[in-house]
């Protein structure tokens, strides 16, 4: 290859690889141009608009754009032609040139290469970098900062919302009843309660989706969770498109030619907040409520994909017919019930809480019978015991031991005192001839049951030396008190019910002191009246000392004896007069 | 075939020729409508029916235009049709008609576009400049040769024609179904 030839190729190279577009690299790749091709083509693209108009053209016009001589441009436009990409005609000294239908496929690059031109603003600082060898790394950060630094401040300063929101509505709800109705939720589903807390605390409201056609700015659907509001939504609709053609305009880079620009995607207002997603022919809006999740995001992008995909020729050639678009409503409709919906898995939109009735009745029944069983079982192990305890009694020396026997089923523990370790194994006998028993756990200790008889022997002598000396001295007290009665009467007196009196405050601190009463009479007036003065005499101060607290168990009336009492001592002193001693006595 | 449209139409015009006049005149009886002046926008609906067809008319009121403070092209994609209002007693405003012609069909080629002269109130109809502007002359002079209205928001004359020529102008360009 000549020198020339080799300059002239590698400047058709910087050309071809100038052509930085979509449909070119698109139809360089399908149909394998070469470089001259490549050339041609792509300097067509540029004439016609990007293949949008048609041109009427000279050879050498493109032959001097493109650096190539007319021969090739023609020998180009032919194979062109051949691939069907274009389409050209001679009109006398010109050719007319039109690019055939571009597919959808196509289509796509095309988009992408609009896409591409939003990035356009940032070609003055590549070729910048491009110059540079190497870029200083404050200059680099300098120059990403506002475009990432934004970025990422604006996502931190949303997650750091959530998370706020986040943390609040688990303080509050840490100890209320929302708490245990996300526990049940999650028993539920079970999810783990983190995630339920999350989904549930961070739950995002759609509260209305409008689809917006791109060019026109003009209501294509729209579905609400409310009642239709007051306001045209078609006006409302029109007027956020404008301010976000405002926003889209303002805040642009000026630069000339340059139509794109940032689009806005979203505005908050109060408590909600506008969401707004592009696609190729329509914007979607989204008003919502809270923090729109990883569901919101997938499910909006679905429903903007179906939309697409359902009404992409429609929406291509919108002229303000609404026929054929009807179907784009009910998506939304669904839409908006799908996100609003309390999603629990495994469970649809109608709850149906008979699973949770089936099994409360299981539990309810189990219950049941654990309850009986357990009753039955208390009851059995009662009965075992008591037949332990009697055989045992039998068995052994009632002081050498002091125990406690549980059953439970098959098993008797038993713990307490034994005196030897033989009454220990005694035990052990006597529990294994019950059929009932299958293991035995015996956990008695040795104690010196010889030595707490003896001690328990010298205790009873004790309590009954001292018995004998309470009574002792409660029959001195009691044998200075008689009772005297006028003659003929055996009604109780002011006189008698004090001297009685003073006898219940004798006794009355020792309950196990009885009091035997005995009547005396003067010798005169005949037994049988005498007999009856001292019944009477007698009955009177049991009844008072009864009425003042006495037990009448204690009150021990005699019968009369003129003989029994004429050997005691006192009756000396009272042999005319007539009346009632007392005597004590331990009970028996 | 009947059915439903709805189209945006823009009123297109120098600052204080009435466009905001004729709209309010033409959606009195039934009107709703929102303004940002911050945006520089009132857009307005009026619903009408021309034969069996039901059709929105979503007019955008965009605020009067200057040198200084140029119409903003975003706001007129999409546009089916276009109102270019002029003041007829203002010579300036007649003079940027063609501008706002070009404008629209700069942006929306197969735009529909009907001129309304307003104002009519204030000068006679004899004068000799309405005698002109009402020749084929003035009419040929804008690209496209759009169909001219001479209209009165406060009398009202021929703001409904104005309206429904529009939309009818806008209906014919729309293929059938």
């Amino acid at each position: 290859m000549k020198k020339d030839d080799i300059g002239k190729e590698v400047t058709i190279l910087k050309k071809s690889i100038a052509f930085d577009n979509p449909i070119l690299r698109h139809f360089v790749k399908k149909h394998s141009l070469n470089e001259k091709d490549s050339v041609v083509l792509g300097v067509l693209l540029e004439l016609t608009n990007q293949t949008r108009t048609d041109i009427k053209t000279h050879y050498n016009l493109i032959a001097e754009a493109t650096e190539l001589s007319s021969m090739d441009v023609y020998q180009s436009i032919n194979a062109l032609h051949r691939y069907r990409i274009i389409d050209y005609k001679p009109s006398g000294k010109f050719v007319h040139i039109s690019f055939n239908e571009i597919e959808d496929t196509i289509e796509e690059i095309a988009l992408a290469y609009i896409n591409a031109g939003k990035i356009k603003h940032l070609e003055n600082d590549v070729s910048y970098m491009k110059r540079m060898n190497y870029i200083p790394s404050d200059e680099l950060y300098d120059r990403i900062s506002p475009l990432v630094g934004k970025l990422i401040a604006a996502k931190i300063a949303e997650a750091f919302r959530a998370l706020v929101n986040y943390v609040n509505d688990r303080l509050e709800s840490a100890l209320s009843g929302k708490m245990w109705r996300f526990r049940y939720i999650a028993f539920r589903t079970k999810l783990p309660l983190g995630e339920v807390i999350l989904k549930e605390s961070l739950a995002c409201v759609v509260d209305e989706v409008l689809i917006i056609e791109k060019k026109s700015s003009l209501l294509l659907g729209h579905a609400s969770r409310h009642e239709e509001a007051g306001t045209d939504r078609d006006v409302v609709v029109a007027m956020l498109s404008a301010i976000m053609d405002f926003i889209r305009t303002s805040f642009k880079k000026n630069k000339k030619g340059d139509e794109s620009g940032a689009l806005l995607n979203g505005i908050e207002f109060g408590d909600s907040r506008i969401i707004v997603q592009e696609s190729p022919y329509f914007y979607s809006a989204f008003v919502v409520q809270g923090a729109p999740g990883i569901d919101f995001l997938t499910g909006s992008d679905s429903l903007s994909a179906s939309i697409h995909e359902s009404f992409r020729p429609k929406l291509k050639k919108f002229d303000g017919s609404m026929y054929g678009l009807e179907g784009i409503s009910p998506m939304l409709e669904e839409f908006i019930t799908k996100m609003n919906m309390v999603v629990v898995p495994g469970q649809g939109e109608n709850r149906d809480f008979r699973k949770l009735k089936i099994a409360a009745g299981i539990a309810a029944v189990i219950f049941s019978l654990w309850a009986g069983f357990t009753i039955r079982g208390e009851i059995l192990d009662y009965r075992l015991e008591k037949k332990f305890h009697a055989a045992a009694s039998e068995k052994i020396q009632k002081f050498s031991y002091d125990i406690e026997a549980d059953a439970d089923g098959d098993k008797l523990f038993i713990t307490g005192l034994v005196s030897t370790p033989v009454i220990s194994e005694e035990l052990n006998s006597i529990a294994s001839g019950f059929p009932e028993i299958k293991s035995v756990d015996n956990r008695t200790v040795v104690a010196d049951f010889r030595t707490a008889e003896k001690y328990h022997k010298s205790y009873e002598e004790l309590e009954q030396r001292f018995n004998d000396l309470q009574i002792l001295l409660i029959r001195q007290e009691l044998e200075k008190i008689v009772i005297q009665f006028p003659s003929g009467v055996d009604t109780m007196g002011n006189s008698q019910m004090l001297q009685a009196r003073r006898i219940y405050e004798i006794v009355k601190e020792y309950p196990r002191i009885h009091l035997d009463i005995i009547a005396f009479n003067d010798p005169d007036g005949g037994f049988e009246i005498n007999k009856r003065l001292a019944n009477g005499r007698m009955s009177g101060v049991g009844s008072y000392l009864e009425s003042l607290g006495i037990d009448k168990e204690r009150i021990h009336l005699t019968e009369f004896n003129p003989d029994v009492i004429s050997a005691d001592p006192r009756y000396s002193a009272y042999i005319d007069r007539r009346g009632i001693m007392l005597f004590a006595r331990m009970e028996k | 075939m009947p059915g439903d449209y709805k189209w945006k139409v823009v009123m297109l015009g120098d600052f204080a020729v009435g466009k905001t006049s004729l709209v309010r005149r033409f959606v009195y009886d039934e009107f709703s409508d929102s303004y940002l002046t911050t945006v520089g926008v009132k857009v307005t609906k009026k619903e009408i029916s021309i034969e069996q067809d039901n059709i929105s008319l979503l007019l955008w009121d965009i605020a009067g235009s200057d040198r200084f403070s140029p119409v903003t092209p975003e706001y007129l994609r999409g546009a089916s049709g276009a109102i270019i209002v002029a003041d007829i007693t203002r010579g300036s405003s007649i003079d940027n008609i063609r501008t706002h012609v070009d404008l629209i069909l700069s942006i929306n080629p197969s735009a529909g576009i009907v001129v309304a002269l307003n104002k009519l109130d204030l000068v006679k109809k004899s004068d000799e400049r309405v005698v002109y502007m009402k020749s084929d002359d003035f009419r040929n002079s804008f690209n496209g040769s759009p169909v001219i209205y001479f209209t009165s928001a406060r009398s009202g004359e021929n703001v409904e024609e104005l309206f429904l020529s529009i939309a009818e102008k806008i209906r014919k360009a729309a293929p059938d179904e």
